[in-house]
């Protein structure tokens, strides 16, 4: 789908309008007490507590109620508390960061489809994109792609709902956009900011998890996908001097070193500025604990959309500690092939899938978590073209599932009281499956697109092998055709 | 015969010593050896106050006072055990207290509950009586004023102070000791007192010395105090309280409590005990010696059977019939006092604001009936000492008879009678009546609200309310300090908290400026001080205390908070989940009242107790008490919760392991698919089936030339 510009600008626009219409609406007050839109770590109840225990010069964290860091209850927590009610007063620093979040992709997404042009021109020697039809294609696909990305951003039904009940998720989208956009631009240190940002957002697993990725982009600046000459190295040697010139002008090693300077630099000054803000009130240790151990060891068992509340409530008592390594640590374990798979060829992807990888495994998780890989997912809109359509359909019901049905068995639950838990579990159930199919599917298809690209370009293995066969002058191939019409889907 | 014999000698030997020892005893003038033996450093006395209520109920209090040494080592009457608990932990004070919580409704009052016209008559109310169910379990102010003695939350609550408490974990190393030690020595679970999480807090304003200031600030060494509202109390806990009293429930003031059913089957019970450490407690302990002062006191409000007397005298009750002593020992009259007290007597408060009664006590045969009312054969027992409360008039002072358990004869048994007076008797009628309640009725009514439904969130509010009567009389302005107590899974949320006066909130003190200068404004003074403590997850309970001051002209004054309710693991439920949980009292502490001073009268002769102290007494008049001010808890309120599946550990596990590991087995697969080497193991199935196909062809071939060299063959 690709949405012309003026449409996607009316899109985005109309989005934002409705936050606003929607917040002076009095939404806020229902949608941030909805335990699928604000959890322990981002309820705006949390903010407001941590506010008036500032109030009342005690220290927001003295007791488990902010799980918040200290910057984001500075700059937030007094406009969401001043007012009686969630208002467009107390929403309207969410929707700011709504707006820098679709900015940063849209430029993110300009890049990395300039970056792709510059492939299809590299190809047109003898690949894919020689026609004059398809040039006219890629170049307003170019022209529309950034704007559909943003628009989609904005318009995710699920960022506005989490937008309008002020919960942070939103502002870790922007810390994210803010990544991307500083790794396709080859750009170190906006880069470092959006890991810095999310680190300090959400805790030391984006960190750990981002950085290989993220100094991988910056290095490839953008280009995503397999382009003649970088990978294969075997033809078109010009071609990828070319373009490595024209990429980022970082070597892998150099990527790494400086993401890591301006990474560890806006950590500290983050540090820095929270701890001089909450001086005589808490120290680090205090802060610290609260926000980032917190998630490590999830304590707070309130229902969300997560696997961890239920399974950690009925776990028997000496298993808790051998599980708890288990759920902090799963997402690390599977982001570490993922990361060794795509690193080279997608590392924006590799964001992508690190990202769907944290939220699925988040102890608390809310549906603003999963509007921030749904934005970027327009990012890899051409390789996503081949999506199953039946897995697309599970999907798109999957989610419609859990967004229609929590509420409901919520309130049977906890409302009338004649559900039990396991109805509400039966939706987090749900909600996990649906994320990993989609993840899944979107890894099958973009590792199949990228497959194919091989073939064409003649990087694939066989083809390398036959090409170096010929060289040598020996032709023995029995089944030739069958690789034929394999390489035609 | 051997042993035989040697046992033989070593009882005439005892038996020798022990006789020389006793001569000694007796003849000899050295105390500390007479003491040892006798028992004489050691005090005890044991006092019942009897007191008619509004709604036609009547109050019991039976107190129980024994002082003893506290270097002595072994112990005649005092209780070897509360020794032990005072010396171990270093203890300066504590009380620990039982309250029934009582689940269901009251028992049909058989006397017209109707308070203005209760004692004018006879006449019965066929209308019944209104649901009382709000106020089960504890001290229902509104209808039986103030309590003779400081009433006491639902379930258990202990409040304790030491000596030496500088170190917080030594402090709290004695109080696992206490709470150890109590919770054996009562059969209660006071060990879940130790779990700091639940109910233990140190409490800076309210069980500390108050005169009612303006200071809202703690005085004093720190206190501990800790409340379990679930704790279900009964026989139990009784026993071994009663075991603590040199008689047991034998004979004198605490015989009127052998009727089990009769106690814990009444609408209120409660029973304390409280033992403090203080420097010489008795004349008969030495001066500079330290003592120990044990004080037991059970409240319970009974329901009298209201009977016309034989003579048709208006109504009236016996004691051994309210308590159903009789019933239970199948004798009439009770037994006398304890051989063991210093001072045993029953005071009965004859006008009160529940109208004039006669009490009048008389002696029964130990086979007998009562043999005739009056004085009699009760001698000198049955005359009282009669001394008046004399409130600021002067005017229908309430008056209390003293008899004096001590003079009823060995071998016979005593009874009291008390008969409501018909309204002529009365001194002043109605406006009397008036004054009388107006000294009775509390400062303030206390309620608590439990707001919200459902499971997960709630709230709620304290409601202090000025007596309708005290309001109309331009009351001056009220002080109180509020505490409420709430267990970590119960998620309070200061931000939420408001003070309404007469429903117009009223600005909170913040931090920055907890004193302020403009206090002129009369709103903004209203909070005179906010004391919160925040909950952490399972290791404390938030606290809230504040001090308020409600303005003259104010009805009502609300404290309400919002809550949330955690979350909890299976292991955290109590055994019956289901039923919800129980959040502890709000305590609500008032200045001391101004109340009337006693004076004892010489009505009856110099008989009673005569101008000897007593504690009971003075308790009710609330002179020389330790901590004046005045204690009212709210009800214990119950509070639903959500619970897990308990049935679905493994489903759960498996069930949540199930979906992971198919989300990394699927990601593997799709990451590690190579997608040429799926090509190339395509062609080579395609090779093996082309390969099989011919192989089939070619045996069908050798089979039809099998065959058909077969048939040419034949």
């Amino acid at each position: 789908m690709h949405l012309s510009p003026r449409v996607a600008a009316a899109i985005a626009l109309a989005s934002v309008l409705l936050r606003f219409v929607l917040a002076a609406r009095g939404w806020g007050e229902i949608l941030h007490a909805r335990p699928e839109l604000s959890s322990a770590v981002d309820a705006a109840t949390r903010l407001r507590e941590g506010d008036a225990l500032r109030r009342l010069g005690q220290s927001p964290y003295a007791g488990s109620a902010l799980h918040a860091p200290p910057l984001l209850l500075a700059a937030l927590a007094p406009r969401i508390a001043s007012a009686p009610t969630i208002g467009t007063r107390a929403v309207a620093p969410f929707v700011v960061f709504d707006v820098l979040a679709a900015f940063a992709l849209f430029f993110a997404s300009r890049r990395i489809e300039a970056r792709r042009i510059v492939w299809s021109r590299a190809g047109s020697a003898g690949g894919p994109g020689a026609s004059a039809a398809a040039k006219r294609e890629a170049s307003r696909r170019v022209a529309s792609t950034p704007w559909t990305v943003a628009a989609l951003s904005l318009a995710n039904p699920l960022a506005i709902a989490s937008c309008v009940a002020c919960s942070c998720a939103g502002l870790r989208t922007a810390a994210l956009a803010f990544l991307i956009f500083g790794a396709s631009c080859g750009n170190p240190h906006v880069a470092g900011f959006g890991l810095a940002t999310s680190a300090y957002l959400g805790g030391i697993a984006p960190l750990a998890m981002l950085f290989a990725p993220t100094a991988s982009a910056i290095a490839k600046g953008g280009a995503e996908g397999h382009r003649p000459g970088v990978d294969g190295g075997m033809r078109g040697r010009e071609i990828a001097r070319r373009s490595a010139a024209e990429v980022s002008g970082h070597s892998p090693a150099t990527a790494t070193a400086k993401l890591f300077a301006w990474t560890t630099t806006w950590l500290f000054a983050l540090t820095w500025l929270s701890t001089d803000i909450l001086r005589g009130h808490a120290s680090f240790d205090d802060w610290f604990r609260a926000c980032y151990v917190y998630l490590l060891v999830p304590d707070d068992l309130a229902p969300n959309l997560g696997a961890h509340w239920y399974f950690f409530s009925e776990l028997f008592d000496h298993f808790v500690g051998f599980y708890r390594f288990v759920f902090a640590f799963f997402p690390a374990f599977l982001a570490t092939p993922l990361t060794i798979r795509f690193i080279d060829s997608r590392p924006t992807f590799a964001i992508f899938g690190v990202t769907c990888l944290g939220c699925i495994m988040h102890p608390y998780p809310t549906l603003g978590d999963a509007a921030r890989y749904l934005s970027l997912l327009p990012l890899f809109s051409e390789e996503l073209a081949a999506f199953h359509p039946g897995a697309a359909f599970a999907v798109v019901a999957g989610f419609f599932y859990v967004i229609l049905l929590s509420p409901i068995f919520w309130r049977l639950w906890i409302v009338d009281r004649v559900a039990n838990a396991n109805f509400f579990y039966a939706v987090t159930l749900t909600y996990f499956a649906v994320q990993s199919g989609l993840f899944i599917e979107c890894a099958r298809v973009v590792l199949r697109h990228d497959f194919s690209t091989k073939v064409a370009l003649g990087l694939d293995k066989e083809s390398l092998l036959r090409a170096a066969a010929a060289a040598e002058g020996g032709s023995d191939d029995d089944d030739d055709d069958d690789h034929h019409h394999d390489h035609a889907d | 015969m051997r042993p035989h014999r040697a046992l033989l000698a070593l009882a005439s030997i005892a038996a020798v010593v022990a006789a020389s020892c006793l001569s000694t005893a007796a003849a000899s003038p050295d105390p500390s050896l007479t003491d040892l033996l006798t028992g004489a450093d050691e005090t005890f006395r044991e006092e019942a106050l009897v007191r008619p209520l509004r709604d036609g109920r009547v109050a019991l209090v039976a107190s129980f006072e024994q002082t003893a040494p506290l270097s002595k080592l072994r112990f005649v009457t005092f209780p070897n055990e509360i020794a032990a608990i005072v010396r171990a932990a270093q203890v300066a004070d504590m009380e620990l207290s039982f309250t029934r919580v009582r689940r269901g409704s009251f028992a049909l009052a058989r006397f017209p509950r109707d308070p203005v016209h209760h004692p004018s008559g006879v006449r019965r109310s066929s209308s019944p009586p209104p649901p009382s169910s709000r106020t089960q379990g504890r001290w229902d102010y509104r209808r039986w004023g103030r309590p003779p003695v400081g009433a006491k939350p639902i379930g258990a609550e202990l409040i304790a102070s030491f000596f030496g408490d500088d170190d917080p974990a030594e402090l709290r190393g004695r109080w696992e000791n206490v709470t150890t030690m109590l919770g054996g020595v009562f059969c209660a679970s006071l060990s879940r007192m130790q779990e700091a999480a639940e109910a233990k807090t140190a409490p800076k304003l309210a069980f500390h010395q108050w005169d009612g200031g303006p200071d809202a600030t703690a005085s004093a060494r720190p206190i501990t105090h800790a409340s379990l509202p679930a704790e279900a109390v009964c026989t139990e806990n009784l026993s071994p309280w009663l075991k603590l009293l040199p008689c047991r429930d034998d004979a004198g003031v605490a015989a009127t409590l052998r009727s089990r059913a009769a106690l814990f089957g009444s609408g209120y019970v409660s029973f304390s005990v409280r033992a403090r450490v203080v420097a010489r407690v008795s004349t008969r302990i030495s001066p500079g010696e330290w003592g120990i002062e044990l004080t037991q006191r059970l409240t319970t409000v009974l329901e009298p059977g209201w009977t016309e007397g034989p003579d048709a005298r208006g109504p009236g009750w016996t004691l051994s019939e309210l308590t159903r002593v009789g019933e239970t020992l199948g004798r009439p009259g009770l037994p006398p006092a304890c051989a063991a007290a210093n001072s045993s007597s029953l005071h009965v408060e004859t006008i009160s604001d529940a109208g004039a009664h006669a009490a009048e006590a008389h002696v029964v045969d130990a086979n007998e009936n009562a043999r005739g009312g009056g004085g009699g054969d009760g001698g000198d027992f049955a005359t009282p000492a009669i001394s008046a409360a004399r409130s600021g008039s002067g005017d229908g002072a309430p008056t209390t008879k003293s008899f004096d358990l001590a003079r009823v004869r060995d071998g016979t048994r005593y009874d009291v009678t008390v008969r409501a007076m018909d309204a002529p008797s009365l001194p002043r009628g109605d406006a009397w009546r008036e004054t009388m309640r107006a000294a009775n009725t509390p400062e303030l009514y206390a309620e608590r609200i439990i707001t919200g439904s459902g499971y997960h969130r709630g709230g709620m509010t304290v409601e202090l309310r000025r007596p309708s009567r005290r309001a109309a009389a331009g009351a001056t302005a009220t002080r109180a300090r509020v505490l409420q107590v709430l267990p970590w899974y119960v998620r309070a949320f200061v931000h939420t908290l408001v003070v309404e006066i007469d429903g117009v909130p009223v600005p909170l003190p913040s931090g920055r400026r907890r004193r302020d200068d403009d206090e002129d404004d009369d709103a903004r003074g209203v909070v005179e001080g906010l004391r919160w403590v925040p909950a952490i997850d399972r290791a404390r309970p938030s606290s809230t205390e504040l001090q308020l001051l409600i303005p003259s002209n104010a009805t009502v004054a609300r404290v309400s908070i919002g809550f949330e309710k955690a979350f909890l693991h299976t292991d955290e439920f109590p055994p019956d989940a289901n039923r919800g949980f129980d959040i502890p009292a709000a305590v609500i502490t008032l200045p001391p009242p101004r109340t009337r001073t006693r004076v004892r009268g010489s009505d009856g002769g110099d008989g009673g107790d005569g101008g000897e102290r007593s504690p009971l007494l003075d308790a009710v008049a609330r002179r020389g008490e330790w901590n004046a001010a005045e204690v009212m808890y709210t009800d214990g309120s119950l509070l639903p919760w959500p619970t897990p599946d308990f049935s679905m550990p493994f489903n759960i596990i498996t069930m949540t392991s199930t979906v992971m590991a198919l989300l990394s087995g699927l990601m593997m697969r799709e990451l590690t698919a190579r997608h040429g080497w799926r090509t190339g193991e395509r062609a080579k199935n395609t090779r093996r089936a082309r390969r099989e196909r011919e192989a089939k062809k070619m045996a069908k071939r050798a089979a039809l030339l099998r065959r058909l060299r077969a048939c040419a063959i034949s």
